[in-house]
């Protein structure tokens, strides 16, 4: 124990015990008196009991109180008890000394174990604020038992308390204690001016009775002896607590032997830690209380985050699953915490509950859904397709680029390559034109597959509005056709005049191909040049020309044309069947929203336009009817040399001549100069569109030649290169082969197979540059 | 009272699993009532049921989340890989229409769940503590 007595201003003192201040002589009496004199004026006593104390300032002020006429007191410090006999006397006024005191030094709970009950009518606790567990006896449930027992029927107990402005929670333990030992406490306050500047905060101490003690038994208090400091008429005031406080009189915890609270919550100012919004981490190290007054709330923190720093570098995970596969014995409640603990240490991995990692997870996942079903469109690559060079020397067939849409309204820019089967018409296929004008073999049936969908707008937006619009959703140029099916001049085997109606005007609405349109009535025209146009209509075909209602010639209908529009309007269709179930697909599920979003109305629209034209599609195959016409008579051979088909039906011959294959099936011949002045014009419209679209193919082909050329060039000096490795390094030597890597003599026998292989592509596109050529010139015969 | 908690992840991936199970059929297919029921109230009802321990309020709380993204995410895959087939139609118009029906199918799921955990928990007992 170490003791210390410290001078003050003038004669004072102040002592010190283990640095906890004791007393300061200036204010001492303020302190004493307030925990003797009340005890004393409750209990009248004769005898008394001082148990600590050893300072006797205490016993000064029993010793002042009249009717006293024994005082035990009890402290096991001798040091103490020796600086009241010679340090002390002055201030306790000797009052060990008296006749009347008893001092017994050592300690309390023995001295009072070994006394029998209802000794003493009065005692006061004047111990110091405990450290310890050990200390802290004498605040115990079982010690306050242990008083009670000792007093008489109407005995007081006065006990030195703990501030419960600084630690309440302390303070209320103490109340609760004293309550739970059976006595009646009163606590109330004091404000010792040297314990305040210590930092102690106001004082408190605890009054009580064996008998009901009561707030308002203070109020009457009565004191013989005058105080000095203390004014004991406003201790009723002191012991004036609040509701709140009252209540965390009754919840705090109780100090017994064997459970210990007074002194965490003594060490532990502020009580057990806030919920508040502190960090869970800071929380947590509040929680850990000071079991000892050396320690500090810096030093507890410090130990703690390097508990926390190890516990990092544990595998937690496989403690707990180590723990669980050995928890059968644990008890349930046990191994049910270790679950919810690995459920929490799995949680890292699959945190649903945080937002951010919501979000971040359901765009990864989405994008790589998206990616997985449509790459390019899911990162934004831009739409596929179109980008091959062959595309735009018009090898496709149905390409989107291949719908024109320039001032030409319907002609085609690129055309068709993949269909030089021999039609039915008799013109020999190697005579046809690449770039011809609609003939039945230029249409396959079957071949309809589009790279890309619906992609434009027109039937979200145009379509009710009578736009041409192309499978795509492309929209063109409006363009109105007026014809009649038959002339009363022409004496026809099909489509005879009588019942037919008049001549009718009819706005194209689907373009189902480069030259094919539907009409409005279903009706299918093929458009020829600007100005001239083939109807297919009811198992007929009749040539016309813009502004002139009657058809100039009736066509032989040949079965294989009216089966080729028949199969890609077929096509069509069930291309638009496949679009039209996704959207429907697609409006299942957003449909409802058309109610605040515009797009998904269009939406709506876009699938009731495309059923009308699944509608028309189905008209229209209906409408071009089955020809009766079975087979036709070809041309003769040497007619078919070099012919050039202008349209079905129509060619023209090495001679410049132009025959044509009417609805009966019989051959005309036109020379030159007998042409009827009528149909003159209209030869020269097809000639011209086919002179425009032969130079583009020529122009195509010259850009494919000097491609060859610039492979082969390139393949020779690989070849060179091959060649100077296999003779320097050996024939099995490794060299690069584009991406991949063989021998030198594979090398060389791969070049020179490319080398072949582009010979073989030069020569065939000479001579279908040579082909063209000689088309051209045919084709010049038919200008005006 | 401590109650066990545990993760919604299970009931996630059972929703999931339901989901990309029923993802096989599609809408039109079978129907907007079939698709409701099943949808929007058997699966978010057997991925609830699948939570059998803590309070009931976090139940429903993990009820409702762990369903609600897996209808979420269930919509917005079918949406994607619907909408990734159809080239018209603009951008932004389809975005807010695929947003919109994924929180309202996702809010109405995961209600269903909590709704279901909620039903399912045990009434409390009057008198227990004396």
């Amino acid at each position: 124990m170490n003791l210390h007595i410290e001078p003050r201003e003038g004669n004072a003192l102040a002592f010190y015990l283990d640095g906890d201040l004791q007393f300061d002589t200036r204010d001492e009496r303020l302190y004493h008196e307030s925990l003797v004199l009340p005890t004393l004026s409750l209990s009248r006593p004769r005898r008394v009991l001082i148990c600590g104390g050893g300072d006797g300032l205490a016993l000064r002020e029993v010793l002042r109180f009249p009717g006293v006429e024994s005082v035990d007191l009890v402290d096991w410090s001798a040091e103490t008890l020796d600086l009241a006999r010679t340090t002390f006397a002055p201030y306790n006024e000797n009052a060990l000394a008296d006749p009347r005191v008893s001092v017994h030094t050592g300690d309390a709970w023995a001295f009072l174990e070994a006394r029998p009950d209802s000794q003493w009518d009065a005692i006061l606790c004047d111990f110091t604020v405990p450290r310890t567990a050990d200390e802290a006896r004498v605040y115990s449930k079982e010690w306050f038992a242990r008083l009670r027992a000792a007093l008489t029927e109407s005995g007081v107990v006065g006990i030195n308390a703990c501030s419960p402005q600084r630690v309440p929670e302390a303070f209320a333990c103490l109340v609760h204690t004293v309550a739970a030992a059976g006595l009646s406490p009163v606590p109330f306050r004091a404000c010792i001016t040297s314990f305040f500047e210590q930092g102690y905060g106001i004082w408190g101490f605890i009054l009580a009775g064996r008998q009901r003690l009561r707030r308002r038994d203070l109020k009457n208090l009565s004191c013989p002896i005058p105080t000095q400091q203390a004014e004991l008429s406003r201790l009723w005031h002191a012991a004036k607590f609040t509701p709140a406080e009252r209540q965390r009189f009754a919840l705090a915890p109780v100090q017994t032997l064997a459970q210990s609270h007074y002194v965490p919550l003594l060490l532990n100012p502020g009580g057990m830690p806030s919920t508040g919004a502190e960090p869970l981490f800071e929380r947590l190290l509040r929680a850990i209380p000071l079991l000892h007054p050396h320690h500090t709330r810096t030093m507890v923190e410090s130990m703690a985050e390097q508990v926390v720093g190890t516990i990092h570098t544990l595998d937690l995970k496989r403690l707990t699953d180590e723990l669980l596969a050995r928890s059968h014995r644990l008890p349930s409640r046990l191994r049910a915490e270790l679950e919810a603990l690995r459920v929490h240490l799995l949680r890292p991995f699959l945190r649903l509950d945080i937002w951010a990692t919501r979000l971040f997870a359901t765009l990864l996942l989405i994008l790589t859904l998206a990616n997985i079903v449509a790459p390019d469109n899911a990162y934004g690559k831009g739409s596929s397709g179109l980008g091959h060079a062959s595309v735009s020397r018009g090898l496709g067939s149905f390409g989107r680029g291949s719908f024109g849409k320039g001032a030409s309204g319907f002609s085609s820019t690129t055309r068709s390559a993949g269909s030089f089967t021999k039609g039915p018409s008799g013109f020999a296929s190697s005579s046809r034109p690449k770039g011809g004008s609609f003939s039945s073999g230029n249409i396959k049936p079957g071949t309809f597959a589009p790279e890309a969908p619906i992609s434009g707008n027109g039937f979200r937006h145009t379509w009710r509005q009578q736009t041409p619009t192309d499978v795509f959703g492309q929209t063109y140029r409006t363009r109105t056709f007026y014809y009649s099916y038959h002339s009363y001049g022409y004496r026809s085997g099909v489509g005879s005049g009588a019942g037919q109606p008049e001549p009718q005007r009819q706005p194209a609405r689907f373009v189902a191909d480069d030259d094919m349109l539907v009409l409005e009535n279903g009706d299918v025209v093929l458009t020829l040049a600007d100005t001239v146009f083939l109807v297919v209509s009811q198992g007929t075909v009749t040539l016309h020309k813009d502004g002139t209602p009657e058809p100039l010639l009736s066509l032989y209908a040949d079965p294989t044309l009216f089966e080729n529009i028949a199969a890609r309007l077929r096509d069509q269709r069930t291309a638009l069947d496949a679009e039209i179930r996704q959207r429907e697909e697609w409006l299942a599920w957003v449909g409802w929203t058309k109610v605040v979003v515009p797009s998904v109305k269009e939406d709506t629209e876009e699938v009731a336009s495309l059923k009308e034209l699944q509608r028309r599609l189905l008209l229209a195959v209906e409408r071009i009817g089955q020809p009766s016409s079975q087979t036709a008579p070809g041309l003769s051979a040497n007619d078919q040399l070099d012919a050039v088909e202008l349209c079905t039906g129509i060619g023209l011959l090495r001679d410049d001549r132009i025959a044509v294959l009417g609805a009966d099936g019989q051959w005309s011949y036109y020379s030159p100069g007998a042409v009827p002045a009528n149909l003159k014009p209209v030869f020269a419209a097809i000639g011209a569109k086919l002179v425009k679209e032969t130079e583009s193919d020529i122009r195509g082909w010259q850009e494919e030649l000097k491609t060859l050329a610039s492979d082969k060039a390139a393949l020779e000096s690989d070849l060179q290169e091959y060649n100077s490795l296999a003779s320097q390094y050996g024939s099995s030597y490794e060299v690069d082969y584009g991406s991949a890597t063989m021998t030198a003599s594979a090398a060389i026998d791969r070049t020179n197979k490319d080398i072949a292989d582009n010979t073989r592509a030069n020569e065939e596109a000479l001579r279908e540059m040579g082909r063209l050529q000689r088309q051209l010139v045919s084709l010049t015969a038919l200008k005006p | 009272m401590s109650h066990k908690q545990t993760s919604g992840c299970l009931p996630f991936f059972l929703a999931a699993i339901g989901y990309m199970i029923f993802s096989f059929f599609s809408r039109t297919s079978v129907g907007p009532v079939v698709w409701s029921v099943v949808a929007l109230v058997v699966i978010p009802a057997l991925a609830a049921l699948s939570l059998q321990a803590g309070s009931p309020r976090y139940r429903q709380t993990t009820a409702f989340w762990a369903v609600l993204w897996a209808a979420v995410f269930y919509t917005g895959v079918n949406l994607i890989r619907l909408r990734v087939g159809i080239g018209s139609g603009e951008l932004g118009g389809t975005l807010l229409a695929s947003l919109l029906v994924c929180v309202v199918y996702g809010g109405i799921a995961g209600g269903v769940a909590a709704l279901v955990v909620r039903l399912r928990a045990p009434k409390h007992r009057t008198g227990e503590k004396k």
